[in-house]
């Protein structure tokens, strides 16, 4: 056993099956994240410019928000997280694959679900309904491709060294386990077999609030929990108390959703307890701040580095179950209005992506025997999306309360919350087009480091696991 | 049993337990709603979508409507959906019975439509408003959709279906006229067919 002091080069036969696998997981991540950019940026311009572009179908906002908004989540953010989430698995169990090449080839197949999703959305044959919008082809697609990746962390887990199961071990598994159920479950009662009008508005924000709180929060908190310790070499402040915070959020996440329909036409009693549950998980969130902010020491955050996105996208995490907790206060006012795309904008751009990009940043050395990003450029893409997803967050909160206070008050005409809102979408806009530029500029070095590398020999830099650290 | 198998049979348990609560209840509960007959009138309520409106609901759908227009008028303190007139009355869950899919939506970047049917009977200014909304709503920033829309050369008499009134730099030249696509015409048809303002017993409409 090495000590937490000094990280030793040595070769690891079951991590190496990972290199490739992974290596293809993150590219495809990254390319997703400027397609999802780009065509965000662009709805972005459209709703400050609607003649912008507006003479074609497949050009309406109507079709490119959806479109970005899917990009992003199961292009980039999903991708991303399978990735690194299997390679973390790998590297905390010592363990390696059966086959590199089914897991490649399940890969480049979600990646085609994907890919025809996108087109079926702007082609106009999408579904209305949030995170839904792919074609049924391209969601039966993504599950089928899904079965082939999520079992390999199962087979991963089992072949583990070790007994004991760390927390990041813990919120991968959620992950893997919940998707494929609240996917099929979802797509099954409102797409393929749909249920009745009346009971689908329940359905779709539940599995809104499920995708996000079960599929991409664990598995970025994973690999939060996993590289925080990495960094600052020391163990997690309070980890016993993280197996309360994790059944709580588990269970709570899994209610949660159904605050998005407060005062909707369902039964009262729905939408209570998915505010309740939005409050109750102020609980674990705490927990989760105290057990990665109370690892960290000032000599570890003087300087912008990998640890930077992850201590922000912590930052974004914990303000995000704040918002959720303030929705009744807030709702009156925030609920329709552009608040509501900025708590998304927290959780998908600033909790997910800020802390996926830290952890790329971490992994690309350790994947490709390089010395991935230099510090400057580093320190560069965490300013510029820094930047760009205070700005984008900021606007839409602020812009959406102006706004929102015109749709609340009965005095006022609809046309005023436009006129209200145009200054912020604007400069939503704004930051729009510097997050599409951040995301080229990391791509563009991403693929460098890629380029340069990928006939490397297979050796990588293994580091003491927390578990080490941490005496569970 | 080992520790993995622990950890996922509580995993399992913990999520269906929102499963079951949430989509369980709703498939089984509000899933099998029915439509109530009205005593008094003899009509059924929500009363069914025309063949045109349904297939209007499905163009209402490919074009992203739903990502700036919701369709809930909602109740309680959380809200004033009701005094700014968006409809006579809350809607409840019965309201979507027919809806495939029910737009209940997330935002209003633009207004809400769970009534603009009651707004606007007249198919005219449908077209207009979709083909160039800023001639019709000044300030608007909803985007033109003419491209559900033909411009065409005036041959013999004027189509009754054309377009009249519109203003902006897509009007039709002397001599030309724009005509609804079949798309343009069953959205209009949906749009016209929304109106909430039917009795149901758990929500009747304020006087």
């Amino acid at each position: 056993m090495t000590s937490p002091d000094t990280p030793t080069t040595i070769e690891v036969e079951g991590e190496a099956t990972l290199r490739l696998p992974v290596i293809m997981f993150l590219s495809s991540a990254v390319f997703w994240l400027v397609v999802g950019s780009f065509l965000g940026c662009l709805s972005a311009w459209k709703l400050v410019l609607p003649s912008l572009l507006d003479g074609a179908g497949w050009l309406t906002y109507g079709r490119i928000q959806p479109a970005a908004e899917n990009a992003l989540i199961y292009g980039w953010a999903s991708q991303a997280g399978i990735g690194l989430g299997l390679w973390v698995l790998a590297r905390l169990g010592r363990a390696g694959l059966g086959s590199e090449r089914l897991l490649m080839a399940a890969g480049l197949f979600w990646n085609l679900g994907v890919l025809l999703g996108i087109c079926s959305i702007v082609a106009g044959s999408g579904h209305a309904i949030r995170g839904l919008e792919f074609s049924s082809a391209s969601a039966t697609i993504l599950l089928l491709a899904y079965a082939c990746i999520g079992i390999w962390s199962l087979v991963l887990l089992r072949n583990r060294l070790k007994g004991s199961l760390y927390v990041s071990q813990w919120y991968l598994l959620t992950a893997f386990l919940c998707f494929p159920w609240l996917y099929a479950t979802a797509n099954m009662l409102l797409i393929w077999y749909p249920v009745q009008g009346s009971a689908q508005g329940p359905i779709a924000a539940w599995f809104w609030g499920n995708l996000i709180w079960l599929w991409l929060a664990p598995m970025v908190l994973a690999l939060a929990y996993y590289v925080i310790p990495q960094f600052v070499r020391r163990p997690l402040c309070a980890y016993p108390s993280s197996v309360l915070a994790f059944w709580a959020l588990v269970f709570l996440g899994g209610w949660s959703g159904t605050r998005q329909l407060i005062g909707g036409p369902i039964p009262a009693w729905l939408a209570s307890a998915g505010v309740a549950a939005s409050i109750m998980m102020l609980i674990p969130a705490t927990i989760v701040s105290i057990n990665t902010f109370g690892a960290l020491s000032a000599r570890n955050i003087s300087a912008a580095s990998e640890l930077s996105f992850v201590i922000v996208g912590m930052a974004c995490f914990a303000a995000a179950v704040v918002q959720g907790a303030a929705t009744p206060l807030v709702s009156a006012v925030t609920h329709f209005s552009d608040y509501a795309i900025g708590e998304n904008v927290l959780i998908v751009l600033g909790f997910v992506t800020m802390t996926l990009l830290g952890m790329i940043s971490y992994a690309l050395p350790r994947l490709t025997s390089d010395q991935g990003f230099s510090q400057k450029e580093t320190s560069r893409h965490f300013w510029s999306f820094a930047w760009s997803v205070g700005t984008m967050f900021g606007a839409l909160t602020f812009g959406g309360l102006f706004q929102g206070f015109a749709l609340y008050d009965p005095r006022v005409e609809f046309i005023s919350s436009v006129d209200l809102a145009m200054p912020f979408r604007f400069l939503y806009a704004i930051g729009g087009l510097v997050l599409l530029g951040s995301s080229i500029a990391f791509a563009v070095a991403f693929a460098r480091v890629i380029l340069t590398n990928i006939s490397s020999p297979k050796t990588v830099h293994v580091y003491s696991r927390p578990q080490e650290l941490v005496n569970v | 049993m080992s520790k993995l198998a622990q950890l996922v049979f509580g995993v399992f348990a913990v999520f269906a337990i929102a499963w079951w609560g949430v989509v369980g209840y709703s498939y089984l509960q509000l899933g099998r709603m029915q439509p109530v007959l009205d005593e008094n009138t003899g009509e059924v309520n929500p009363p069914p979508f025309s063949g045109l409106a349904a297939a209007g609901q499905q163009v209402y759908a490919a074009n992203g409507c739903v990502s700036c227009h919701t369709q809930q008028v909602r109740s309680g303190a959380f809200s004033t959906d009701v005094e700014k007139k968006l409809g006579p009355r809350p809607t409840v869950a019965r309201d979507y019975l027919r809806d495939a899919p029910a737009f209940l939506g997330h935002l209003r970047i633009g207004p809400d439509l769970t009534n603009v049917g009651l707004r606007s009977s007249d198919p005219n200014w449908f077209h207009a408003h979709l083909y160039e909304p800023q001639t019709v709503t000044p300030g608007s920033n909803m985007p033109s959709y003419r491209y559900l829309y033909r411009m065409r050369r005036i041959a013999g008499q004027p189509s009754i279906e054309a377009v009249t009134g519109l203003k902006g730099p897509y009007a039709p030249q002397a001599g030309y006229e724009v005509v609804p696509t079949e798309q343009a015409r069953v959205l209009v048809a949906y749009l016209l067919s929304l109106k909430r303002n039917y009795p149901l017993p758990e929500a009747e409409p304020l006087q």
